[in-house]
Order: C-alpha cells, then structure tokens, then sequence
C-alpha cells in the first residue's frame, strides 16, 4: 500500500477547506448574533409596542372621559344627560380596561398606573356627581318654570284687580307699591346667581309681604278695593315664600350648579393630573424603548465586532493555513523550483534545486536533480575525452577564446604529439596504447597549473594551454621541464614504453589572433618538428603558417582552375633509345595561375590528393591526354602512346576503370595507346581492390606502368602481382649514373630484372648524353629526360614531331663504337607501321 | 415518522382532558367545552364605585379562567330587568343577577329555564335552580358605627341610605348598634336619600344634599350605604372636611384624608365563585348567607385607614372583629 502522503493536492485541500470552514464559522457567527439581534428586536417590539398601544388607548380613553364633562353644563335635556351618563359610564369601562391591558402589558401595577387608576375612579366619581347634579338642577328649572307660569296668572289677575284701586286711598297705594315691589322682585328672580343676592331679593320680598300684613287691619277697616289684592297677595305668599318657591328652588338650582362647577374644576384638576400619569407612563415606556434601543445598538455592535473578530481571526486564520501550505509550501517551492529548472536551461548547473519535503513538488525536485545530473555528465561528455577525462577540443578552444578576449592576455599554447604511438598501437595492441594515452594524460594533469588546461585532441594529440607565460626564457625553462616529464618512460605492466613527445608551441597574442589560429599554428610547429625528426621542439613561425595558407590557397584555387581551363598538359617525349625515335609521351600538368603565375605540380598535387580534388583533376588530364594523342594521331603526326600519371587515390576512390573506358570511347583513341603510371603505393592499401582495377584497365587493352620504381617500400612480390608492362626506372637514379657505381648498378639490375619479367623499360631524368649512352647500351629500352625534351606545350610538341629531334643530329656515341648498333639515317617512323 | 407523530398526539389528545378534569373540575361542561357564564347588571351600571363595580371586577376576574366565557348584560331601566334576565338565560350554563331587585325576574325565568343555574345576589328568590345570596352586612356595619363612634367629635353620626331595603336596614342597624356599644351617648341621624328603586342608589347629588343636611345638623363622621347615590354624600364630607365611611369597596383611594374605612362587601370574590361552579357539583340551589367570618364582609384596612384610624382605634376594632367572628358577640340583623 501506498504510504499516505500529504502531498499538493491534500495541501490544497486542506487550505481550500480551511477557507470553507472558517467562511462557515463566519457565518456561524454572524448568523447567530444576527438571529440573537432580530431576537431582541422582536422582543423589543413585541413587548413595548403593544404596551405603547395600551397606553394611547389609555390616553385616548381618558380624554373621553373627561371630554364629556365640560358639555355637561350646557345640557338642558333630560334625555342628553342620560345620554350623557351612558356615555360616561361606557368611557370609564373602556378606562378601565385599557388600564388593565397595560397592566397586563407592563406585567405589573406600577405606582403611576395605580395613580391612573385611582385618578380615573376620582374622575368618575366627580362626573357621577357632576351628571347628577345637573339633573337635579334640570329638574329644579323644571319646577321653576311651573311656578313661574303660576305666578304670571296671578300677575294677570293682580292686573285686572288693579284697577280697581283709587289713586287717592293712601292704603291703596301703599298696598299698590308694595305689591308692584313684590312683582317685580319675583321677575328678577330667575336672573339672580348668587346666593346673597338671592338672601337680599327675598329680603325685599318679605319685607313687601310683611308690610302689607301690616296693612290689611287697616284695609279691612276701611273697605277700599284693595282688599279685593288680599287674597290674591296671600297666594303670592304661598308661592313666593313657601317650600318649593321659585325663590327655594332657584337657591337649590344655584346651588346644584354650584356643586357642579366645582365638581368640573376637580375634573379638570384630576385631568391634570391624569395626563401627566399618562405622560410619565409614555415616557416610562419610551425610556423603555431607548434603553431597549440602546441594548440592542449595543448588541448589534458586540455582534458587529464579534463578527468583525471572527471574519478578521477567520481570515487571518485561513490566509495563515494558505500560506503555511499552499504559499510557502507549494508555490514557494514550486516557484524556487521553476527558478531552478529555468537557471539549468539557462545552463547554469550549478543552481539549488529543492528537494525537501515528501510530496509532488520534491519528486519534481529529485527528478530536476537526474535531469541536471545528466545535462551535467552530456556536458561533460561533450567537452571531455572519454578516455583521459582531459578537456577536448572544443572545451580547449572554448578557454582559449575566452582567455585570449581578456584584456592583456597573453600566454603558450604547446601542442604535444607522441612520435612512436602509431608503432605502440600496431606493435603492443591498443590496450597498451591506451594505457600510455592515459599515463600521459596524468603527467599532463600534474603539469598542469590551476589556471592552465590540459586537452586531448586527438588519438596521440595532446594540447597544454598555459596563460601568462610569454618571456621566452620562461618558455624555455617550462618546456625543458615538460618535456622531461613526458619523455621519461612509462611503465606498463612488464615494460617500459618511451612515447616520444613532440612539442609545438605557439603564443598567443603574437601567433594568433582567435584560438583556432592559435592552436592550429602550435599544431603545424608541432608538425614540422615531427616531420624534421629533431628537434624534439619546434616554435612556430609564420612560414609554416605561409606554406598552410598556400595549400589553401591552391586547394581553393585549383577546382576553379580546373573549370576555368587554367590547366593545360605539358608533353615530355619517350624516346626509343636504340633508334631515337618518339614512341610516345608522358602528359604532365602544369597550372599557370593568373595571379600567383605557375604552380609546380610539387605543390598542388599533394593538395589534390588531400583534397581529393585529385580526381576531377585526374579525370580531365587522362581525357585531355587521350583527346590530344587521338587529334595528333589523326593528324597523321603518328601513333604516339600517351602516359598519364594516376595517383593510388584516383584507383581506389573511383570508377577509375568506367572512367577510363568512357574517356578511350569519347576520345576515340584505341587502348593500347594509352599508358597509365601509378606507383607502387598503390597497392600497399586495398590490395584486393586496387589489383582487380588493374587487371580490369589491362583488360581494356590499357598499358600499365611502375612509376618511380626502386624508392620506397618497393616489394618484389608486386612485380609478379601487378599487371603492368613497363617499368620507369626512377630519375634520382639516372642522375648519378656516372657519378655513383650503385646507381648504375642498380639501374642495370633493374634492366635486366624487368627483361626478366617481360616489362618494358623506361628511364626517367635522362640529362646528358652520357647517361643517353649508359642506358641504351644495357638495354633500356626507353628514355625521357632533358637531354631529349623538357615537357612542352602541345604546339611546341606538334613542331618537334614535324622537325627530326635535336638529339638525332648530334654523333650518337661515336667514341664508343661498342655502343653503336644502330643506323644513322635520320629517320622516324610512325609507330605500328 | 408520521405514524409515531400521530400516536404521541392521539395519546396526549386522550390523556389531556382528563388531566383537566381531574385538576379542578372546574370550569368545563360534561362535554368537554367551556362553560358560558351570564352576568346582568341592574339600572346603577357597573361604576357606582361600590356593588355593581365590585361584582363588575368579579367578572373581570373570573373571565381569567380558561374554562369560562362570560358574558355581560345590564337591564337600563325597571322595565328590562325580566327581559334582560331572560336573554341572559338563553344560551347560558349559568346566570349570575346583581342587585335585589331582579327577584322576581329570576324567579319567573329560573322556572323557564331549568337547566341554567341562577346565582342571584342580595336577591331574595329560590327555585329548584336558584341560589340566592345574602350578607350580613350588620357585622360589617357593626364595626364601622364603632369606628364612627370612636372618631366623631361631635358625637352625633350621619347614616344615608339608599333605599328602606332588606339589605339598606341591616347596614343601618348594625351602624347604630355598634356606635351605641362603644358609646351609648351617640347619637345618629338618618337619611334615605332615594325615593324609587330607578335612582335611589344613582342620584350621588342627592347624597351629597343629604349628607350636607345632617352635617348641618352636627354630624361629623357619615356612614353612606347608598351605592352611587353615596359617592354624592363622600363627596360633600371631604369638601367640609369631616369624616366618612365607604360601603362595598374600599373607597378611601377616591377621597383621600376624608375617607377612614369602608364596609367592603367582597361580592367581587362571590361573583367569582359562582362563575367558577358553573357547572361542578360545588353549586348548590338555596340561600346562602354570607358574613365577617368567611370574610365576605371585613373592615377595609387600606393605607389611608391605617394613616387616619389611630393605632387604639383599630385595635379595638381588630379585637370587636374577633368577637364577632368567633361567635362572642352577634349582631343582630335589625
């Protein structure tokens, strides 16, 4: 089983449900204190505004009750004041209950609704009275009025009686003015409001009556018609003084009004007072609400900052789990990772890679770490020798360059080869090889200072790159010690093998201006020092560089040359030496170069064979040899054989044997006028390959030669393995004929072996006469050399063919007559005729 | 889910009522709902301050109760006492009349109406159906002549009276008994300030004429038994600054430093009573009388009795109050 890992994707997780949990307990929270908030406005507004419902109800049923008092007084119906007392009695029920209902609301009698209570019983108590008084009082005037049509018949009557009466009866009149006095006291009764007035009214009244009680003896005795008014004053007594008079009555109405005018003053005392309970009780209630207002402001800003406390801790809280592990954990890591792999690309390998930590982003570290490590070892590879472990070539250059762009650099560059190496290799096998290789390569390293290199080139090529050392004393020193070093013999398991080291130094900035320059010119002292044997040392000079421009040049210049028709063949004739006669010719090639002016073929040639320019060169030369002989032949100027040197190159790397029958085809020219001379060398590589073109262009009727036979490592053995027919003794041997016994010697060995061997022979480098003489006398049986002609152009050619040859004139040997088997009638034959 | 749901319902449904009834057994009818009371008012309304107010509070209370439902009828005028009654009975488990003179209306509609209970206070009627209640006002009137008569100066004491009832009679007799058991030298004057059973307990401005009469004629300390009538008569004592007793409720909040007791007639708590055995098998058809010693009737003993009753005063009255409810001392109903 897997191992659990808290890897990126729990990491994200972890964060992504830390956020959710912590929005959640946000909401929590905010929930909650919102829910406890609208709980207690709720509260708040349940509680108190049904009671501020009781209380307006309260208030409003208190003005109606005492609302109805003050109407009370100008009632003058019966019936409206029952309406009155109906309507009282159902204001002070309706009081009553909405007392209660405040109670209710309130949950308790408090002291002011108590007061309210008690104040509500007063007004009733007052409007009860009020009412009743006012009844009594309507009542009263009821009575009044009664009385008071009474006495307006009586009036009437007293009117009637009056004129009974005789102005000049002094009784009478007494009587007269009395009773008008009595009449109108009672007139004004109804108008009298307060109770003295009402006390000095009837004062008067009785004063009247009694005066004229006082009177009636007299009016009896004296029977005037006033005492006809007697009885009818008596009456009016009755009326006026008794219980139930107006004036009783009247002074009971006064007083029923009286009592209710007080009664509305305390009503209007108690409503006072009523309204200021009812005041308190509201502002009570409304401080209630402020209080609860102010509880609830202050909760919702408790639960506002919890709120703010628990989103901000939230927060806080999940912003800290993101960035423990996600930020830094993950991003951060993924970042420095990035940062990492892009400073890799970038190529620098050194970079830290992390590789902390158990999850994704580690295994991308690790994986990074193999991926550098094997970008490290490619570069490695890349700039190393796989055997030595030495810098190679391009890590040498690389340096060199970067050394010699430093301002003021200067210092040597010793290219090391080792001279016997080939021989180790083939003699000892290449396991030995490789241990010298390797034995060098240490001693190179230990030579080595820490801002020197030390490279392997190639398969013995060495390079010590060695800044700072310029003084040519220095050099010397420095170069005596490194060569002792390397030259000292390694010991190789039972042997001890010596490497012969070749040095070639060049300096720098002095022979060279870039580092390949710079090597390459070490290089070419080395080379020169390698070719020239001693010394072991070799400085660079500017002619080697000379001599390896030249050769590019030529190289450059020579395939144009071949194109443009700046090559042309030379023809140096072949002579019979026994008749003089030109059989035929060896084609040369010769460039004049438009600027350089001619080229010697000692130069380009090898180039061409380096270059393998060699073969177009080839090419052209055998068709433009066989294409001249053919013209010349069918010019009628004879059969001549044409020669044309190949080199081991054009035979091996070519369809020499295609090229060569297609060029007879072209040219026309039959095979057996066409001679090719190849060297030995030839076959000293691809043997097989090399005999079988051979035989092929034999085949074809070609003749062969062996060209410069006696130098090099010449094998008998060829002789019988190669096809050819001739043999061209080389020059170095003709020429010191007279003066060396062995060349003669051996040119007549030579002779006699290729008459052996059936092979025609052709002596090169023929000069003097003498040499004419010796040769033809031991038989060779062709010449070519200066005595006869040098290589001419092809005009220059055609006229020695047209004019009997020069050498034909001069006495052939007459001094010794041993050595005149021939004829000397100027003669030439065409070949073949 | 549903099904458990139905069943803790069923089975509280089923328990519940017998849980109620078991309770208190009151206020529910054999069915199960709510037993419906009447209530009829007479001619004086229900704010007189003293007897209709003060059953009026019964019914208040007793429309706390859960079980009841009650219901308030006022007879306007003599004429509409039967109808009122009538109306009352009709759709009614119980009918409750205030005031004597519904008598012969509830004896005329308790006999049309057999199966509705009648409570009829201070009305004299019985019936099969009917109960009647009565108080013996005399032992609460007993306590306040002695009071009169430990506080007058003057030793003249003014009595006013509603009307020459039953109830009026035994308010004055026991008022003069226990005046003249304190102090035999007193004396009372007496006034019947209504004439007809329409206004004599709701004329208070003939109370207050009356009282203003016998204060004229010496009287210091005046005991109205008057209903609204009497408020007239408190009224006209605080305004010449004597002193006053209450009838039926405490009334010495409405006339403060005037006012020194009052006879409370608790028939508040009778009403109650009576509306809470609508239908239980507490009611019982018949006369019930009810006095000092089941404190039907007491002294008022409120703040203002305690500030003007010296402290001697009261507990003479305290000790007369012992006499009378443990059977020492009766008061006769003259």
């Amino acid at each position: 089983m897997r191992p659990i890992r808290f890897g990126i994707r729990a990491r994200l997780w972890l964060a992504l449900m830390t956020v959710a949990g912590m929005t959640l307990v946000a909401s929590l929270v905010a929930w909650v204190t919102n829910d406890h908030s609208s709980q207690i406005t709720t509260q708040m507004v349940e509680g108190e505004v049904p009671a501020i419902v009781a209380l307006s109800r309260l208030g409003q049923h208190a003005t109606q009750l005492i609302a109805t008092a003050p109407g009370v007084l100008f009632v003058d119906d019966q019936a409206d004041l029952h309406e009155q007392w109906r309507r009282t009695a159902a204001a002070e029920e309706a009081m009553m209950q909405a007392v209660q209902e405040v109670q209710r609301q309130q949950g308790a009698t408090s002291p002011v609704l108590a007061s309210i209570e008690r104040t509500a019983g007063r007004t009733s108590v007052q409007l009860q009275i009020l009412l009743s008084a006012m009844e009594h009082s309507l009542a009263l005037r009821a009575r009044y009025r009664i009385q008071t049509e009474q006495i307006d018949v009586l009036q009437q009557e007293y009117r009637v009686l009056v004129g009974l009466l005789s102005s000049d009866v002094a009784n009478d009149m007494a009587v007269l003015s009395d009773a008008n006095r009595i009449m109108a006291a009672l007139a004004e009764v109804w108008q009298v409001s307060t109770p003295e007035r009402m006390s000095a009214l009837e004062e008067r009244v009785r004063g009247a009556f009694d005066r004229l009680d006082s009177l009636r003896p007299a009016l009896i005795r004296s029977h005037t018609g006033a005492v006809e008014l007697l009885p009818l004053i008596d009456r009016l007594r009755t009326l006026a003084l008794a219980d139930g008079s107006i004036f009783d009555l009247k002074r009971r109405d006064i007083q029923a009004r009286q009592v209710a005018a007080d009664r509305l003053a305390t009503i209007q005392v108690l409503a006072t007072a009523l309204d200021r309970d009812i005041r308190t009780l509201m502002s009570a209630s409304q401080a209630r609400i402020s209080v609860g207002h102010a509880d609830v402001m202050e909760r919702l800003g408790q639960s506002k900052l919890i709120l703010l406390l628990s989103s901000g801790l939230s927060l806080v809280a999940a912003m800290m789990v993101a960035w423990r592990y996600v930020g830094t954990s993950v991003v951060g890591r993924l970042q420095t990772l990035a940062d990492s792999m892009r400073a890799i690309a970038a190529g620098n390998l050194a970079a830290p890679i992390p590789t902390g930590g158990h999850d994704e982003v580690s295994d991308m570290g690790r994986a990074l770490v193999v991926f550098r490590d094997a970008l490290a070892h490619v570069r490695h590879v890349a700039s190393h020798d796989p055997l030595t472990g030495l810098a190679n070539r391009r890590l040498f250059e690389e340096k060199l360059s970067r050394d010699m762009q430093r301002a003021e650099a200067c210092g040597t560059v010793i290219a090391i080869n080792l001279r016997g190496f080939r021989d180790i290799n083939n003699t000892f096998g290449h396991q030995v090889g490789d241990q010298l290789l390797l034995a060098m390569a240490d001693r190179l390293r230990w030579a080595a200072r820490a801002q020197d290199l030390a490279a392997r080139l190639g398969s013995d090529d060495f390079v010590l790159l060695v800044p700072g050392l310029v003084e040519p004393e220095e050099i010397s020193a420095y170069l005596d010690g490194l060569h002792k070093v390397l030259a000292a013999p390694v010991p190789l398991d039972v042997i001890e093998m010596e490497a012969q080291p070749v040095l070639g130094i060049a300096r720098y900035p002095h022979d060279g201006l870039c580092a390949a320059d710079v090597l390459h010119n070490a290089d070419l002292a080395m080379t020169s020092s390698k070719d020239a044997m001693t010394p072991a040392v070799a400085f660079y000079n500017s002619s080697m560089g000379e001599a390896l421009h030249r050769r590019k040049a030529i190289r450059s210049d020579l395939r144009q040359a071949i194109d443009d028709g700046h090559l042309e063949l030379h023809y140096q004739p072949k002579v019979e030496m026994q008749t003089g006669l030109i059989t035929g010719m060896e084609a040369l090639v010769r460039w004049q170069h438009p600027k350089r002016g001619r080229i010697s073929p000692m130069e380009f040639i090898p180039v061409a064979e380096q270059s393998g320019l060699i073969l177009p060169l080839g090419t052209w030369v055998l068709q433009e040899g066989c294409r001249q002989a053919q013209a010349w032949s069918a010019a009628g100027l004879g059969d001549l054989r044409v020669a044309i040197n190949m080199s081991p190159v054009q035979v091996l790397c070519q369809d020499v044997v295609g090229i060569v029958a297609q060029t007879l085809e072209d040219t026309g020219l039959p095979p057996n006028l066409l001679e090719i001379e190849i060297t030995e060398g030839v076959l000293m590589q691809e043997e097989t390959k090399a005999m079988q073109r051979l035989r092929a262009m034999r085949d074809l009727g070609v003749h062969l030669a062996i060209d410069d036979f006696g130098t090099g490592y010449s094998s008998l053995s060829y002789l019988k393995k190669m096809p050819v027919s001739c043999l061209k003794i080389d020059q170095s041997f003709v020429r010191g004929l007279m003066e060396n016994e062995e060349d003669a010697r051996l040119s007549r060995v030579i002779i006699g072996m290729a008459h052996d061997f059936g092979l025609e022979v052709v002596a090169e480098g023929i000069e003097t006469l003498e040499h004419a003489d010796f040769l033809r006398h031991e038989g060779c049986d062709l010449g070519q050399g200066y005595y006869f002609a040098k290589p001419l152009e092809h005009q220059a050619f055609e006229r020695l063919l047209a004019s009997p040859p020069p050498w034909q004139h001069q006495p052939v040997g007459m001094r010794s007559s041993a050595l005149l088997p021939w004829s000397q009638t100027p003669r030439y034959t065409r070949m073949g005729a | 889910m549903s099904v458990l749901a139905g069943g803790v319902a069923g089975g509280l449904l089923a328990v519940t009522p017998g849980i109620v009834r078991a309770s208190d057994g009151q206020g529910t009818n054999r069915t199960g709902a709510p037993c419906k009371v009447a209530v009829v008012f007479d001619v004086t309304g229900k704010f007189d301050k003293s007897f209709a107010e003060s059953a009026w509070r019964g019914v208040r209370k007793a429309r706390e109760h859960p079980g009841l439902v009650v219901r308030e009828l006022e007879a306007e005028n003599p004429a509409l006492r039967l109808q009122s009654v009538r109306v009352a009975a009709e759709g009614a488990d119980m009918v409750i009349t205030v005031g004597s003179e519904f008598a012969s209306a509830v004896g005329q509609v308790a006999a049309e109406f057999p199966q509705v209970r009648f409570t009829a206070i201070e009305a004299v009627v019985s019936g099969p159906n009917v109960q009647d209640v009565h108080f013996r006002e005399q032992e609460g009137a007993f306590l306040a002549g002695a009071a009169a008569a430990l506080m007058s100066r003057t030793q003249i004491l003014g009595f006013i009276g509603g009307l020459d009832l039953p109830s009026i009679e035994r308010f004055q007799g026991g008022f003069r008994a226990g005046a003249q058991f304190v102090n035999p030298a007193v004396s009372m004057l007496t006034v019947m300030a209504g004439t007809d059973t329409e206004t004599a307990f709701r004329d208070p401005y003939a109370g207050y004429t009356a009282a203003q009469g016998v204060m004229d004629q010496g009287a210091d300390v005046v005991f109205a038994a008057a209903g609204a009538t009497g408020l007239g008569a408190y009224q006209a004592v605080a305004d010449r600054q004597r002193y006053s007793i209450g009838v039926d409720t405490d009334q010495s909040d409405l006339f403060p430093g005037s006012m020194l007791t009052a006879v409370v007639k608790h028939v508040d708590a009778v009403v109650e009573q009576a509306a809470l055995t609508c239908n239980t098998a507490q009611w019982m058809a018949g006369r019930i009388d009810l006095g000092l010693s089941d404190w039907s009737i007491s002294l008022a003993a409120g703040p203002e009795s305690r500030r003007l009753l010296p402290a001697e005063v009261r507990s003479r009255l305290e000790q007369i109050q012992q006499e009378i409810i443990s059977g020492a001392r009766v008061v006769p109903a003259l």
